[in-house]
């Protein structure tokens, strides 16, 4: 019974990543691509929880879904007259590549499987205990997270930080729309003329 | 809990799916997914390992944190980037963008 | 009557005792819950509205019963209209976006605190559930306005999902503010603390202006109405939705401004609590004793009591939501690039002040983290100051117990 369910919840979870990545190498439209992405993200978000690490679920769950999919959405959005359905949405390496990523999961599934692992990596396991990180503190907690994140990990969190910033920083410059010259004279045209001129025009 | 291995294999599987997207699709912002899914992976490997192997250290879960960080980044300047190339070359084809000066 | 009793006590010890059993019947008694309150919400907003304009209001349905059948009236009118889908509509991202807009609306509803003891599922990352679940939502909506092959839709939904994005940060960080003050983020642990520090409120006072300005952005209402702006955009990213899918949107935001309502309550009004005015009463008219109780055993706690908090929990919601939707009601409707300035400029620097505020008080109150998480079952926390920025576990743990057929690691 015990075993069953964990079996339902591991291939319902498989099932909506893999499939859902699936969806999203090889459905025609970009934007079915980038709705695709959901299932993928929320079997992540998932896993995470049936991994007992809820804080990282609801971080998948608000950044990736929340931000980053909503951003592909906007940036199909505004794209969207880019490419259409019509014509090929691969390159000629469809073929070389899906060969190569076979291999690819060839070599590293043999490697997982064959590894060593200080517990048999293909055995069914009754719940690993979690303990406490620091006296207290239980590892799941995220007040543990906080604490390593401040202490252990505080020069790559600061760095991360930075990183954001300049990755706004950069996002706004790269997608402000320059102004030509053309609408630049338009304004001052617009700012030269007499006031009940501008009021016309404001309207 | 099931085998370790069983993630792990999603985990591979979605990681070659993403590289395959990455590689293969001529729009910039479906490659941009294919780097997501590859992200993912990597995030659901270290998670897993971290709770089988070593469920008393906190290493793993900080790196997913800095990791969904830098996706976070890298899809905003991605995107910023792709808007970019569509206003200047009026396609996201990665093949047919091929001038290194605008 | 006895054996009757007694067979619904064990039906109950036999769904307490499966797990997934149990999490089935908590989200379908939610859901039920989530509907009836909708239905009373829609009839209030039909009611207030009127109200606000010199009407009367909806009185042909139900008599005195009109607060319950009239909204059931209007759903079931809704179930019976055509369900129409446009030729040219993308079909299954058209299918799916309503129940990506409904399901964490109504899934967020597990984490609310009714009364002391009462809650759907204690989740340990608590109010995080709230901001990551109902981050949701803007896809739904985005989805629904590029599958409708209509551009007022697409417009809509592209406004909607700017906007939510845009108000989740103040709305995060307004809740930040408290969490960092209760040094918590369990729901009941925020509400016990209120609880027995009722005048800590009044700390988080200008945290509760910036939540609400937000959240009636989040939950698009009036003065930010946008995606649906009716004289701009027709009706915004619903505008091709009929019959039950359009009910389930119509659902759905009631069901989310009811909940930012109660999240409002929970976090800032004392929740459940009653300012210290039901332990007096409890004390001197019910002749109670609320030093023996307990909110980690809930036995402890008369059902009186507990119901008792229950009702005032949703007085207090429906207060709230009351002025919601007062507000909606006489505010006109901002410019988009208003609502985007506004979010931006004005409503994000006051909330990363009020942030900067909230954490100095905290720092100079003492630690409050001590006594609630002594309410809590599980064991409290103490975060060993002398800790301090040294590496925490620094003696390698014990490795999981090794399979005989492999060498140690370390040994040649």
């Amino acid at each position: 019974m015990h075993t069953i369910l964990h079996a339902t919840v591991f291939g319902v979870l498989a099932l909506a990543t893999l499939g859902g990545a699936v969806k999203v190498i090889s459905t025609r439209s970009i934007i079915h691509a980038a709705f695709w992405l959901f299932p993928v993200f929320a079997g992540i978000a998932g896993f995470y929880l049936y991994l007992d690490a809820q804080f990282l679920a609801a971080m998948q769950v608000l950044i990736y879904i929340g931000a980053i999919l909503v951003l592909i959405v906007f940036a199909v959005t505004l794209t969207r007259n880019a490419t259409s359905t019509d014509e090929a949405q691969t390159n000629g390496l469809f073929i070389p590549v899906l060969l190569a990523a076979l291999v690819l999961v060839y070599a590293l599934g043999t490697t997982v499987f064959n590894h060593l692992w200080p517990i048999e990596s293909n055995v069914w396991l009754d719940a690993v205990p979690l303990s406490a990180a620091v006296p207290g503190v239980m590892v799941t907690d995220v007040s543990a997270l906080g604490l390593v994140l401040l202490s252990q990990y505080l020069l790559p969190f600061e760095i991360a930080s930075v990183l954001l910033l300049a990755a706004m920083v950069g996002a706004i410059v790269l997608a402000r729309k320059e102004r030509t010259p053309a609408a630049t004279a338009g304004v001052a045209a617009v700012e030269a003329a007499p006031a009940d001129v501008r009021e016309l025009s404001n309207v | 809990m099931v085998p370790f291995a069983w993630i792990i294999l999603v985990s591979i599987l979605l990681f070659a799916l993403g590289a395959i997207a990455l590689i293969t699709r001529r729009n910039a912002v479906a490659a941009l997914m294919g780097v997501e899914l590859m992200l993912n992976a990597a995030n659901l490997n270290f998670v897993a390992a971290w709770r089988y192997y070593y469920p008393d250290h906190l290493d793993a879960q900080v790196a997913v944190l800095l990791v969904i960080t830098i996706a976070a980044a890298e899809a905003a300047v991605g995107l910023a980037i792709i808007l970019n190339l569509y206003r200047r070359f009026g396609t996201v084809d990665l093949d047919q963008i091929r001038l290194m000066r605008g | 009557m006895d054996a009757l009793r007694n067979l619904a006590h064990i039906i109950w010890y036999f769904i307490a005792a499966h797990e997934v059993l149990r999490s089935f019947v908590v989200a379908v008694c939610s859901l039920v819950f989530m509907l009836v309150i909708v239905l009373i919400a829609i009839w209030m907003e039909r009611k207030v509205s009127a109200d606000i304009q010199n009407r009367i209001g909806p009185i042909r349905t139900g008599g005195l019963l009109g607060f319950v059948l009239q909204s059931m009236a209007d759903a079931l009118k809704l179930l019976l209209k055509e369900d129409l889908r446009p030729a040219g509509a993308d079909k299954w991202p058209f299918v799916v976006a309503p129940y990506l807009v409904f399901v964490p609306a109504f899934l967020v509803y597990l984490i609310l605190p009714f009364s002391a003891t009462w809650v759907p599922q204690d989740l340990k990352i608590g109010i995080l559930f709230y901001s990551a679940v109902s981050a949701v939502p803007a896809l739904g909506i985005a989805m629904a306005g590029w599958s409708s092959n209509n551009k007022w839709s697409l417009l809509g939904g592209l406004r909607a999902a700017a906007q939510l994005i845009s108000y989740e940060l103040p709305l995060g960080l307004a809740i930040l503010a408290v969490v960092l003050l209760y040094g918590t983020l369990e729901m009941k642990g925020i509400v016990a603390a209120q609880w027995q520090h009722w005048w800590m409120d009044l700390i988080t006072l200008p945290a509760l202006l910036i939540f609400l300005v937000a959240g009636m952005a989040e939950v698009s209402r009036a003065p930010f109405d946008l995606p649906e702006a009716e004289s701009e955009l027709v009706a915004g990213f619903n505008t091709e939705y009929s019959g039950m899918r359009f009910a389930t949107f119509f659902l759905a935001e009631f069901s989310a401004s009811f909940f930012i309502s109660a999240l409002a309550v929970t976090l800032f009004v004392g929740g459940w609590s009653l300012w210290g005015v039901d332990i007096w009463f409890a004390q001197h008219v019910l002749h109670m004793d609320p030093s023996t109780w307990n909110l980690a055993a809930p036995a402890s706690i008369p059902f009186i009591m507990k119901a008792f908090w229950f009702f005032v929990f949703l007085a207090k919601s429906f207060v709230v939501l009351w002025i919601l939707m007062w507000l909606k009601w006489t505010m006109p409707r901002l410019r988009i690039d208003q609502v985007l300035n506004f979010g931006w400029k004005i409503l994000l620097p006051a909330a990363l002040l009020n942030l900067l505020l909230v954490s100095g008080i905290g720092a100079v109150l003492p630690r409050l983290s001590k006594p609630l998480t002594a309410t809590q079952d599980v064991a409290p926390i103490h975060i060993d100051d002398s800790v301090g920025l040294a590496p925490v576990a620094q003696t390698p743990p014990p490795l999981p117990p090794l399979r005989d057929d492999v060498p140690a690691p370390g040994t040649p």
